[in-house]
C-alpha cells in the first residue's frame, strides 16, 4: 500500500463510520439480537430466558398465526404479479408524449401520493356496505357486496394495491423512455404490430426494471401494516375478525398488546426468511430471463 | 385508435382520481348528505375546524373557545403537526449528512471491505420494520427514549441504506477529472466532498430530503410502538387515533377532512418539487 492509498482508506473508514455505527446498532444489532430472542421466553421487562425451538413449535400450533403466514404469502402471490401488470400497462399506454399526457401521469400517480393511513380510512368509507362503491354498483344491480368483511376483504385490499402502483408506473415509464427508438423502427418495417413490438421489443427491454419493481413489491407486500392494522382495529369493521391479519400485524399484535416478545421475534424471523427465500428466488430465476443492455 | 387510447386513458385515469375526489367533497359537507349526494348542496368548511380540535375521543367541550386565534395553536392538531415536522426536518439533516459522507466513501473512496459492505448496505432495504421491532422497542426503552419522539429521528443521523444507495449512484456519475483537480490543489478529502461533489449532487441531495420527509410524514409504524403520549403524536398516529377512539362514531365527514389535512401537504410538496421527484423516482429504479 502506497502512502496515497493508506490515507484514503483511512478516509474512507471515517466517512462509511457514521453508517457502521447506525448498521450495527440500528439494522445489524436488531436482527440478531431478535433471532436470539427467538428462541427464548421474553417479555421486556424480565431477561430473556431460552426455551429453544418453544416459540417455532408454538407459531405452528396456533392457528391465528400460521394464517397470518400463509394470507401474507398468498396475497403477495396474487398482488405482485397483479400490481406489475397494471403498473407496466399504464406505462405503455402513458409512455408516448401526447399532448395532455402529462396530466394523465399525474393523475395515475396522486393515489400513491396519498399517506397510507389516508389510504386506510379512505378505503373504509368508499368500500362501506352502503358506500359509493355499492351505490354505483347498484345501479347496473349488484347489491350490497361486504367489501369490508372477512370474506372480501382480501379482494379490497388488493384493489386498493393497484390503485397506488404509481411509483411503479414512474420508474416503467423512464425505463420506456431508454429503449432505443431504432428498434421499434426497424421492427415496424419487418411488419411487426404493436403487440408484438411490447412483447418482443419493450417487455425484454425493461425486463431489469420489472425485476427491481418486483423485488421491491416483495418487500413492500410482505411487510405490509399500516392499512390492515388501521381497517382491523377500527370499530366499524369489528365483524373482520383477523380476516385481514398479516405477518406484521401479527408481530406487532403479540409484542405489543400481549408482551410475548419471544414469540413475537420468532415471527420476525419466518417473516425475514419469507422475504429472503422470495427475493432470492426471484433474483435467481431473473438471472436468465433479464436482459442488460451492454453487458455482453 | 388514438381517440380509443384517449378515452381508455380518461376512463382510467376517472377511478384512479375519484377516491381522492370523493375524500375532498365529503370533507366539506353537511354530515346528513354524506353517502348519497355527489357535490354538496353548500360547503361546511367547520368540519376542517372540528377535525382539527377534536380532542381524544371527544369533541372538545371548549371547541368554540379554542377556535380563537391565541389558543389555536394548542389543538390537537397543530400539535401533531408540530411534532411531525419536528421529526422529518431533524431526519431529514441527519440523513442528508450521513447518507452523503457514507455515499461519498462507497463511491469515490478505496478502502477495504467496501464493495462487502455495500452489498450489505443494499440489503439492508430489504429488512421489513416488523423484523426489527422487538429489538428496537428494547433498546430505546433501555435508552430511556420510550415516550419522547427520539427514536423517530436520532436513528437518521446515522443514514438509511436507500439514501446511501442513491446518493452513491448519483456520486459514481460526477467526472474523475472535477475532483482530481481539487486534489491537486490541495484541497483535503472533507473539501472535496464538501465543496465539489455536494454542490454538484443537489439534484440527487433534494431528491434524497423529499423521499425521506415523505417517508416520516407517511411512516406508521414506528410512531404506534415508540410514541406513548398524545402530546408525542405524529399526523399518521393522530388519524388513527381520530379514527378509533370514536368507538366507529366518528362522522365520515369529520374523518375525511382529517384526511385531506395529512393529504393535502404531500400533493402540494409534490406539486412544487415534481421535477425532483420524478427524477428520484426515475433514479431509484436505475441498476448499479
Amino acid at each position: 500500500m502506497t502512502l496515497r492509498e493508506k490515507i484514503e482508506a483511512k478516509n474512507g473508514l471515517l466517512f462509511v463510520s457514521p453508517w457502521i455505527i447506525g448498521f450495527g446498532a440500528f439494522v445489524a444489532y436488531p436482527i440478531l439480537a431478535s433471532l436470539y430472542f427467538s428462541f427464548c421466553d421474553y417479555s421486556v421487562l424480565s431477561p430473556p430466558k431460552w426455551v429453544g425451538l418453544y416459540n417455532y413449535m408454538e407459531i405452528l400450533r396456533t392457528p391465528v398465526a400460521w394464517r397470518a403466514i400463509v394470507r401474507t404469502c398468498l396475497f403477495a402471490f396474487v398482488a405482485l404479479p397483479l400490481s406489475l401488470l397494471a403498473s407496466l400497462a399504464l406505462a405503455l399506454l402513458l409512455e408516448k408524449q401526447d399532448r395532455g399526457v402529462d396530466g394523465y401521469r399525474t393523475a395515475f400517480f396522486l393515489p400513491a401520493l396519498v399517506p397510507q393511513v389516508a389510504v386506510a380510512a379512505l378505503l373504509m368509507w368508499i368500500f362501506a356496505t352502503d358506500g359509493i362503491v355499492n351505490s354505483a354498483l347498484g345501479t347496473v344491480g349488484i347489491l350490497g357486496v361486504p367489501w369490508m368483511n372477512r370474506s372480501m376483504i382480501l379482494v379490497t385490499l388488493l384493489i386498493m394495491t393497484v390503485w397506488t402502483v404509481g411509483h411503479a408506473m414512474v420508474i416503467f415509464i423512464a425505463g420506456l423512455h431508454d429503449v432505443p427508438q431504432e428498434l421499434y423502427e426497424s421492427a415496424q418495417l419487418d411488419g411487426a404490430g404493436y403487440l408484438r413490438r411490447v412483447l418482443h421489443i419493450s417487455i425484454p427491454m425493461v425486463s431489469p426494471v420489472i425485476l427491481f419493481n418486483l423485488v421491491m413489491g416483495i418487500i413492500a407486500a410482505l411487510g405490509q401494516f399500516t392499512i390492515p392494522y388501521f381497517i382491523t382495529s377500527s370499530a366499524t369493521t369489528r365483524e373482520l375478525g383477523d380476516a385481514a391479519n398479516f405477518i406484521a400485524t401479527e408481530i406487532n399484535s403479540q409484542a405489543m398488546q400481549n408482551l410475548r416478545m419471544g414469540y413475537a421475534s420468532a415471527l420476525s424471523w419466518v417473516l425475514l426468511v419469507a422475504v429472503v427465500v422470495l427475493t432470492g428466488l426471484v433474483l435467481r430465476l431473473s438471472a436468465r430471463v433479464v436482459y442488460y443492455r451492454g453487458e455482453g | 385508435m388514438r381517440v380509443l387510447r384517449y378515452i381508455v386513458m380518461s376512463v382510467l385515469a376517472f377511478l384512479f382520481v375519484f377516491p381522492v375526489l370523493w375524500m375532498l367533497t365529503t370533507s366539506v359537507k353537511p354530515e346528513k348528505e354524506t353517502r348519497k349526494t355527489v357535490i354538496p348542496s353548500e360547503i361546511h368548511l367547520e368540519n376542517y375546524k372540528e377535525a382539527m380540535t377534536f380532542c381524544h375521543g371527544e369533541k372538545d367541550p371548549e371547541f368554540e373557545e379554542k377556535w380563537k386565534f391565541s389558543t389555536f395553536f394548542r389543538t390537537p392538531f397543530l400539535t401533531q403537526l408540530a411534532n411531525t415536522l419536528l421529526v422529518a426536518i431533524l431526519s431529514v439533516v441527519g440523513v442528508l449528512f450521513s447518507s452523503s459522507l457514507a455515499a461519498y466513501a462507497f463511491a469515490r473512496l478505496k478502502w477495504p471491505g467496501r464493495d462487502f459492505f455495500f452489498l450489505l448496505t443494499v440489503t439492508t432495504m430489504m429488512v421489513p420494520f416488523a423484523v426489527k421491532l422487538v429489538p428496537l422497542y428494547g433498546l430505546f426503552r433501555g435508552l430511556g427514549w420510550m415516550g419522547t419522539l427520539k427514536p423517530l429521528w436520532a436513528p437518521a443521523f446515522f443514514g438509511t441504506g436507500f439514501s446511501i444507495f442513491l446518493l452513491r449512484q448519483f456520486f459514481k456519475g460526477i467526472p474523475q477529472d472535477l475532483t482530481d483537480a481539487a486534489r491537486i490543489d490541495g484541497c483535503s478529502e472533507f473539501g472535496i466532498y464538501w465543496r465539489v461533489v455536494l454542490p454538484l449532487a443537489r439534484p440527487a441531495l433534494v431528491a434524497v430530503a423529499l423521499f425521506h420527509f415523505l417517508y416520516v410524514w407517511n411512516d406508521f409504524f414506528a410512531p404506534l410502538v415508540f410514541l406513548t403520549d398524545p402530546d408525542d403524536f405524529t399526523l399518521a398516529l393522530g388519524l388513527h387515533q381520530f379514527q378509533s377512539t370514536h368507538g366507529g362514531g366518528t362522522p365520515w365527514t369529520l374523518m375525511m377532512a382529517a384526511a385531506t389535512l395529512v393529504t393535502a401537504p404531500v400533493v402540494a410538496l409534490f406539486f412544487f418539487t415534481q421535477r425532483f421527484f420524478v427524477r428520484g423516482v426515475t433514479m431509484s429504479g436505475m441498476k448499479g
